[in-house]
This record gives C-alpha cells, structure tokens and sequence, in this order.
C-alpha cells in the first residue's frame, strides 16, 4: 500500500514540516489529571490517528487544541503561532476545523445552512449589510452557497442539502458534521470518531474519503478513532494514549501489536481486546 | 475536484433497495411541498400587507364614527409586534434569556418625553437621541449581562427592569406628576390615521430588514449559538460578540417601541419598565411562537387583544367579596397562557401554520418559516 511508503517520510525526515506542534501538555479536571505531559507533532500533510481505550483524554486533547479546554501546562503551536492565548473562533479562523463526538449539529437548520454556518469564517457581512436584500451579503452568501453545494456533492449529500438536521439518520448526521467542517476549508481538521455509528459499509466509503482529502485538498488530519480497521487503512502513524499518558507512537501495524497497548485495551476494555488482537493479526498476515 | 471522488450518494444509489434513494426520493417530494409553501406565504403576506393598507377605510365602513378609534387600538398592536420582535430576536433566535427590555422600553419613552416637552428639543431629533442611548445602554449593560449565562442573566436582567421602574417613579414623584405627558408632538403623528400609516410604514421595513437579517451571515450566527454554543465556535462565530449585538439591536428595537409607545398613548409612564410589562413581551413571544417572524405578530396580536376584550368588564371587577382590579387579571390571564403554551404549544401560535414546529425548509434551504 502506498500510503505506509509515505508514512515512513515523516521519520526518514523529508520534508517534514510540523503543522501542529504539542508540547508538555496537561490537563487536569480536579483532582484528575486527564491529560499529562503529552508531546506531539503532526506534520502537513499526514493522517494521525489518536487511539486509547475510553477516558483515556483523546478528546481532552482535541478540545485543548480547538480551545475548548484549557491546559494547566503546556504549549500548542499552529503554523507557527501560539494557540493558548486565542479563543476557539479565532482557532477556527486560523484553519483549525473539527468534529464531535456527540455531533452538535445545527439541528434546527438545513444540511446546507449547517455548511453556511461552517464558512462564517470566510465570510465578511455585518449587521447593516445583512438587513438589505442586495449587496455586498447577498453576493458572498450566493458564492458561500455554491461553494457548500460543491461540498455536498463531493460527499453526496445533495439529495439532502434542504433537510433539516434533525430530520436525518444518525450515520448522515455524522457525515453532515464532517461536510460543516470541510466547509470552513480548514488546513487541520480534528475528526472525533467519525466512524461511531456509521453503517461498516459506509465506513469504507468514509475511509476513502479521509485519503482523498489529504491528497487532494491537502488536508492534515487528526483522528480519534476506535475502529481498528479504519485506523490501519488510513493512518500513517498512530498515537495511543492510557490514562493522559502516550503509551507509544509509530507505525499502525507495529504500534497496535506492542503487548503495552494490548494490555491497555485488555486492562480496560474487556470486550475490545480480542477484537484489537484479531485486527492486528489479520493485518499481519496481509 | 468532483470527477474523481467515489462518494457515498454514488455507492448508494448503485444499490436499488438502498436506504439513500429512498431518502433521496423523500426528500425530492418535501422539496416541492417547501416550494408550494413558498408560495403561500408569499400570498398570504400580500393580502396581510393590503388588508393592513387599507384598514382605515374597512373600519369608517365597518364602525363609521368609531372608526379611528378603532385604528387606535390596531397601531398598539403594531408597536406591541416591535417589542415583540425585538425580545424574539434576543431569546428566540439568540437564545438569550433576558428579561431586561422593558427597562429599555421605560426609558426611551422618558427620554422622549423629556427632549421634546421639557427642553423643547425637534421630536424627531429626541426620537434619535432616545435610540442611540438605548443602543448605548444596550452595550454598557449587556457585556457584564451576558458573561452570566442562563437563570443568572434572567434575574439580574430583571433586577434592571425593576430598578429603572423605580428611578422612573423617582423622578415623577419628584417632578410632582402622575406619568410624562407628551406636549410637543408632530402634527402628522398626533392624526389617528396617519399615526396609523407611519407606525405600519416602520414596522413593514424593520419587519422586512429582520427577515434579510436572520437570513444573512448573522442571523445564522445567532441561531448556530442557539442550537449548539460549542459547535458556534468551532465554525468560527466569536460568541460574545454576537451575544452582545443581539442584545443591543434587541434593545434599539425596545427603545423604537418605546417611543412610539408613548406617542401613541401622548405619555410615559413608569409601568412601562415593570414586572407586568416583561411578562406582557415574554407571553408575545411564547405564545406568538419563539424563533418566527411571524409568531411575533401573532403574540402582538393576541397580547394586544386581551386587555381589549377585559376592558370591556366593569374595573375593578367584583368577584364576591373580592374587587379584582383589570390590570391584575390581565397580567394573571399572561401567566396562565405562558405557563399552558410552554407545556402544550412550545411552537406557539405560528407553530399552526408551518409544516414542522420552529422550522419549514424551503426552496433556497432556509429552513426558518416568515
Ligand atoms: N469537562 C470535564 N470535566 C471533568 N472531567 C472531564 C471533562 N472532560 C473529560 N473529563 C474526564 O477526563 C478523562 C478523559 O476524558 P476524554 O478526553 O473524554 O476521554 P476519551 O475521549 O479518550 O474517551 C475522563 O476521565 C473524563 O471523565
Ligand atoms: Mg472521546
């Protein structure tokens, strides 16, 4: 598969140029430490996958990130720029997008407003100009929607682009909060298990899709995912996580075969084991 | 970019009995019924616009002498739908409890009525001053307000509307009178009929404005806070400036109520920033529908139209032993409705004229009906 030749580029050091950089982060919630001393880096360009069992602080990490949580220590840069001081729209602005775990969507909105609202950041119209039904609003939004539309398309959620939210299936709920992110046309996107209650089938589709994005949009990705099957087919490095600490990072194939993480997994999560070591097994003989 | 992308739509639709073209299917046919709808509204506004222009002249037909009363009665209705537009932009849209704007509504009548009959100022020029120390007041007050967020902003809102009440007393009893008379207003404004004409012609624009506004960039905004804070700033919106702007457009609107409020009734009174007077704005806005245009109209109207139909009982009304004053059983009559709509109709009124309850998709995917 090509994309493991790329991944092996980052450690062989060509042309490795970090887009995200974390450093020393912790992150306490009283007496909890959910997240300690994680170092990370992702570089421009590359599918990162955040793995751990549940509670393990991936989407702590997430939220430090996008700026819904505030470490305790710690510093995140972003191209370059100190995160810490900015608040999550200014984040959003710079190109950081991202998903939940929960969705949050616009429930009350159309698919196609959802996306509308995930550009509001390359959008200009103010108060004034918005009370008019022409001009300098109307022009953007005209351009907005079209851009939304071509998004939908991609992802062939046009069919729906009129449906209100709510109204939708779980699994195109899920892809609809990816669409609105996409729609804000970010360099970093966070996608936080986008595969939880997706039908398998269209996981695959959805894997596809995660692969298009980084060659064709150069997107960087940043994945929190429990499915190891998407995990080996996109990642090209891995990042587990137990208790706010980094177990290990590396390739998918070696990293998900270290008997540490499999304890961490067998420690934790009963059920999820087995299935962890089938994976990895049935990887290895491919 | 779209020629080589395997999307999802494409692997469904490659399987007949696949649930996506089904939903597609589904979707085709709520799409033509979101249009049909389109066009009704559109009908029904026309005639809404023309019965309302031509009002007066139904109502010489229809009561001869007290005609113009009558048309009295219809623009407190109409300056009652600003008020009520106003407090659905903060809490139906914005999703902002706030209970604060009938301090806003207080003192833009008083300043109204202190520029023009006190100090003799151009009525139009103290109309101006009223608003822009609304949208002033507006700023000074909302940012420590909307750093509380829900109860909190509730009560400490409210806590503003007694007070200003208060101050308002203060100075009437000061100034030794029972409420400020208006002295000096415009000749055109003073005329039933045309005061009728000119508050039509300012509601029809601030009604058509909002329409574009929740339409555009910021009205979105203001919904996307209101349906997920989090997600709002994922997507960029900064929350507390939007907050902030809704607060004061919220407040401006007030203020406008406010003063044409007293020239309607050629006096402020203190009663205008009262408890009763924030239930009066808040049952508009439940009852009426929260989140719709058209929801404020309707709970203008139905507010408008009790203390109308109880003013025709005797005040204060005998109810045995107890003497029930009108005013009371008005605001009573408020809360009841608040309470059983809150529970029962939490679309409200307008909730019987769209498809859905607080949302109707239509053609260009809006999905927020008039
Ligand atoms: N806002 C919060 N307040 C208190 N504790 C939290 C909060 N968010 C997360 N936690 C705790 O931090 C730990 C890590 O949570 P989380 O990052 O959601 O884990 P994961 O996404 O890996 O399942 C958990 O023990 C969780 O209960
Ligand atoms: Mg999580």
């Amino acid at each position: 598969m090509d994309h493991e030749a790329q991944a092996t580029s980052p450690q062989t050091g060509q042309a490795r140029n970090v887009l995200l950089e974390v450093r020393g982060l912790n992150v306490r919630f009283g007496g909890l430490l959910a997240v300690a001393g994680l170092d990370l880096d992702i570089v421009e360009g590359e599918i990162l996958a955040l793995v751990g069992p549940n509670g393990a602080g991936k989407t702590t990490v997430l939220n430090c990130i996008s700026g819904f949580v505030r470490p305790a220590a710690g510093s995140i840069r972003f191209a370059g720029r100190d995160l810490l001081a900015l608040g999550p729209e200014r984040r959003a602005a710079l190109g950081i997008g991202r998903t939940f775990q929960n969705g949050q969507l616009f429930a009350s909105l159309t698919v196609l407003e959802n996306l509308l609202i995930g550009r509001h950041a390359h959008l200009r119209a103010g108060l004034f100009q918005g009370l008019l039904p022409f001009g300098p609003a109307k022009r953007e939004d005209a351009q907005a929607r079209q851009r939304a539309r071509e998004i939908l398309a991609w992802l062939g959620l046009e069919p729906y682009a009129n449906r209100v939210v709510a109204t939708l299936p779980a699994g195109l709920q899920k892809l609809v909060g990816v669409a609105r992110a996409l729609a804000g046309e970010p360099r970093l996107l966070l996608l936080d298990e986008p595969a939880a209650g997706v039908p398998m089938r269209e996981v695959t589709v959805l894997v596809e899709h995660l692969r298009r994005w980084c060659t064709d949009l150069g997107l960087t990705l940043l994945l929190i995912e429990h499915n190891m099957h998407v995990v080996q087919a996109v990642a090209q490095r891995v990042c587990v996580l137990n208790y706010g600490r980094k177990l290990t990072e590396g390739e998918p194939t070696t990293v998900l075969r270290e008997p540490a993480v499999l304890e961490a997994y067998l420690g934790r999560e009963e059920e999820a084991s087995p299935l962890l070591e089938q994976e990895v097994s049935d990887h290895a003989a491919r | 970019m779209k020629r080589h992308i395997l999307a999802l739509g494409n692997s469904r639709s490659s399987s007949p009995a696949s649930p996506g073209s089904v939903l597609g299917a589904e979707s085709g046919s709520a799409f033509a019924a979101a249009a049909g709808s389109d066009w009704r509204w559109l009908a029904g506004l026309v005639l809404l616009l023309l019965t309302l222009s031509g009002l007066p002249f139904l109502f010489e037909a229809l009561f001869g002498d007290g005609a113009d009363f009558q048309l009295h009665r219809v623009t407190l209705i109409l300056i009652l739908a600003l008020a009520a537009l106003a407090q659905n932009l903060l809490t139906g849209y914005a999703a902002q409890p706030s209970l604060g704007n009938a301090a806003f509504f207080g003192i833009s009548a008083y300043l109204l009525a202190w520029l023009s009959s006190d100090l003799q100022q151009p009525y139009w020029l103290a109309v101006l001053v009223a608003l822009v120390a609304c949208a002033l007041l507006g700023l000074l007050v909302g940012g420590p307000a909307l750093s509380v967020s829900g109860a909190y902003l509730a009560i400490a809102t409210l806590g503003l509307v007694v007070l200003t009440g208060s101050l308002l007393t203060l100075w009437d009893t000061s100034a030794g009178r029972q409420s400020y008379e208006l002295t000096a207003l415009p000749e055109v404004l003073g005329d039933d009929r045309s005061l009728y004409y000119c508050v039509l012609a300012v509601v029809v624009l601030i009604f058509v404005g909002a329409f574009h506004l929740l339409r555009s960039r910021v009205g979105r905004a203001w919904i996307a806070l209101r349906d997920s804070e989090v997600a709002a700033a994922a997507c960029g919106v900064a929350l507390t400036r939007y907050k902030l702007l809704a607060f004061v457009v919220s407040a401006v609107l007030t203020g406008l109520a406010g003063v044409l409020y007293a020239t309607w009734g050629t006096t402020a009174t203190a009663s205008m920033s009262s408890v009763e007077q924030t239930i009066a704005f808040l049952t508009m806005i439940v009852v009426g529908g929260p989140g719709s245009l058209l929801g404020s109209l309707l709970g203008a109207l139905f507010v408008g139209l009790v203390p109308l139909l109880l003013g025709e009982l005797p005040d204060p009304l005998a109810l045995g032993p107890l003497q029930l004053p009108i005013a009371m059983l008005t605001t009573g009559i408020y809360g009841v409705l608040l309470l059983l709509a809150l529970i029962f109709f939490p679309g409200g009124l307008s909730a019987i004229f769209a498809r859905r309850p607080f949302v109707h998709a239509s053609e260009e995917g809006e999905s927020y009906g008039p």
